[in-house]
């Protein structure tokens, strides 16, 4: 499988949330949209009864049939939800950035993890378990709309994906996955908008439904059209108003 | 591919039409293969009631039905305390790892603990091992005709209608080699295996582990012929490891009954004398009843890791276990008289690869999960009154019984 394993964290992501005192943690907190309706003072029970885990490339958090015993957010690096066939086939599902949540599902549920999930790079995540995570829901029911909200957009970008894979085709679904990526974890610099994230090809192929060729080819092409740039850990996208004409050119 | 489970009236007709098949003819059966003149006398009071001791058992048959119970109940407790130990090794083994020895150590707990295994290379080995186990029946039934014998090399065949057995395993083996009417292939082999009846319990036990590949045969669709049949689905991996793990237990304690024809297989072979867990189970028994307290040992050997297989327990790990002793027995011990037990070696290999384990504990704990209370103290003592009841009650009440029995039918 392809991951840059021993990848460093990228520096943009390092410093969205600096490992810093009690004060910028709560803040830290404060910026996921899962608990952003709770009040610093909530907040800071939440993270008493949280663990922060520093975590290396190439990590496993979780595997496929782990019980579901807690739940975790990204808070810096990346990470990527994946599927494993009996036969060993990786599917990736989703890339995990700084903010993002994972493991709810399963872990409300009480069933057994259904994917796996490991670094992309260097990372911190916050693991709050399943019996910690329902008392504080018992005192704070607000954080329960919280995550309701965020279910909701899950779902909501679940539906676009099988809507773009029944009637879209896969140069249509490249443009678009880039589009989302620059819109949200896009930096602006001297070259255009640049996504840091070690991504292979495979991955970015298997969250698609498409093959590795056929969306490296049509990455190739896009990078000779200047649509697109590649380097070793990050993809940068020099005009994305170029890239949104070719999302619908590709869409008509 | 997988395939819908049986709809029992099936087996049932099967077994039905197979015994019809064959109920006309005769097979003398006894070990013919396999040396088993006695060198030296056992001493036989050691397996029968003595008059003034604690249940009329022998002190040393009683210590080694204890330590093989005491060891039981430690793998029953362990089994019972898995999520505990999955918890361990999930936050304080795997947790400190990455990359590839994070991924490795995992696939290794799974595989330890009967979870779904998932990769590429043991996905492999499970279809090879599901075709294996699936033809390699088919080997020694050619072997048994070749050698007038009646589906093991162990039955010969009597003179008169030898030539229409040997012609019947021929045809058989070709349906299974060819995959033919697999359920009318599991009908005559489970039909068999109820015919041996007619010479005692005793020969229908030796054979039971060929019933295995009569079930998945009798499970299998009719246009089998068609399909690859590389893997087992959850029923028939249920019935598989139940009956496999029930053959060997079985098997165990007809080695206690029948102790002479044990230590006569043992006196002509050495070598298996050497076994490290056997040698465990016999430690610290009266030297003067070494060959005795052998083939207790052996024997309820065989009865736990029957036991941990029929129950779900570690099934894996005994499969493993299982596989490698049979393997050894094959290639080291016995050589080519021991042939046929390719069969159970490929049973042993389709268990252990198959991703759909489950335990016969579950319901029970299912029960115990809705009533945990908060104190793991009560919870592990709970546990362990459930593991040690278990293991006594497997072992022991038996090993008494056996005790009363009459051996007069065995001279």
């Amino acid at each position: 499988m392809e991951t840059a394993e021993h990848a460093p964290p990228h520096p943009s992501e390092v410093n969205r949330f600096p490992p810093s005192g009690e004060e910028d943690v709560i803040q830290e907190l404060k910026q996921i949209p899962l608990f952003q309706r709770l009040s610093d003072a909530e907040i800071a029970q939440l993270q008493a009864l949280a663990q922060r885990k520093q975590l290396t490339a190439g990590t496993n958090v979780f595997f496929q049939d782990d019980p579901s015993d807690s739940f975790y957010v990204v808070l810096s690096g990346s990470a990527k939800i994946y599927q494993t066939s009996e036969d060993g086939k990786e599917r990736t599902l989703k890339v995990l950035h700084p903010g993002e949540s994972f493991g709810e599902l399963a872990m409300i549920e009480g069933l057994s993890r259904s994917a796996s999930v490991q670094t992309l790079e260097a990372a911190e995540i916050l693991m709050l378990t399943r019996k910690d995570f329902q008392a504080f829901c018992d005192r704070h029911p607000s954080v329960l709309w919280g995550l309701l909200q965020y279910l909701a957009e899950q779902l909501r970008h679940m539906n676009e994906d099988v809507l773009d894979m029944s009637f879209k085709d896969v140069p249509y679904r490249v443009l678009r996955m880039l589009s989302v990526l620059v819109e949200r974890h896009g930096v602006a610099g001297p070259d255009g908008w640049t996504i840091s994230m070690p991504l292979s090809v495979k991955d970015m192929a298997s969250m698609l439904g498409s093959n590795q060729g056929v969306v490296s080819r049509l990455l190739d092409g896009y990078e000779n059209d200047g649509l697109l740039k590649r380097d070793h850990n990050s993809w940068t996208v020099p005009d994305p108003k170029a890239l949104t004409r070719a999302l619908e050119f590709a869409g008509q | 591919m997988r395939f819908h489970a049986l709809k029992s009236t099936r087996l049932r007709k099967g077994a039905l039409a197979g015994l019809a098949l064959l109920l006309p003819t005769a097979a003398l059966a006894h070990e013919r293969f396999i040396k088993h003149d006695m060198k030296h006398p056992m001493q036989d009071w050691f397996f029968s009631q003595e008059p003034g001791k604690m249940f009329g058992m022998d002190a040393n048959m009683v210590q080694i039905g204890l330590l093989v119970s005491l060891v039981l109940s430690a793998f029953i407790f362990i089994w019972f305390l898995r999520e505990s130990l999955d918890e361990f090794i999930r936050y304080s083994v795997l947790s400190r790892l990455s990359g590839w020895p994070q991924r490795l150590l995992h696939g290794l707990a799974c595989f330890i603990m009967d979870k779904p295994v998932r990769s590429a290379w043991f996905y492999a080995l499970g279809e090879w091992s599901v075709i294996m186990f699936l033809r390699s029946p088919a080997l020694v039934l050619m072997f048994s005709a070749t050698n007038d014998s009646l589906v093991m090399p162990s039955y010969p065949l009597e003179p008169s209608s030898a030539v229409y057995f040997k012609f019947a395993q021929v045809a058989l083996a070709v349906l299974i080699l060819t995959q033919t009417m697999l359920p009318l292939a599991g009908a005559l082999v489970i039909g068999t295996w109820f015919y041996l009846f007619r010479w005692g319990p005793f020969v229908a036990i030796d054979a039971l582990p060929v019933v295995t590949a009569g079930i998945l045969y009798a499970m299998s669709p009719w246009a089998s012929h068609k399909l690859a049949i590389t893997r087992l689905n959850v029923n028939q991996t249920r019935w598989i490891r139940m009956v496999f793990g029930f053959g060997f237990l079985v098997l165990g304690w007809s080695k206690i009954y029948n102790h002479n024809l044990t230590i006569g297989v043992a006196d002509n072979y050495p070598a298996i004398m050497n076994d490290p867990l056997v040698g465990f189970f016999a430690m610290g028994t009266d030297p003067a009843l070494r060959r005795e307290a052998w083939v207790v040992s052996f024997a309820l050997a065989e009865v736990m890791s029957g036991f941990m297989v029929m129950m779900g327990i570690f099934t894996r790990l005994w499969s493993t276990i299982m596989l490698t002793m049979f393997t050894k027995l094959m290639l080291v011990d016995f050589g080519w008289d021991e042939i046929p037990h390719i069969y159970p070696i490929g049973c042993a290999l389709a268990i252990l690869t198959s991703n759909y384990l489950r335990s016969e504990f579950n319901p029970l704990e299912r029960i115990e999960r809705v009533m945990r209370s908060g104190s793991p103290f009560k919870r592990f003592a709970l546990m362990a009154v459930f593991s040690v009841g278990i293991a006594l009650l497997a072992v022991m009440p038996m090993l008494y019984f056996l005790t009363f029995t009459d051996r007069s039918m065995l001279k």
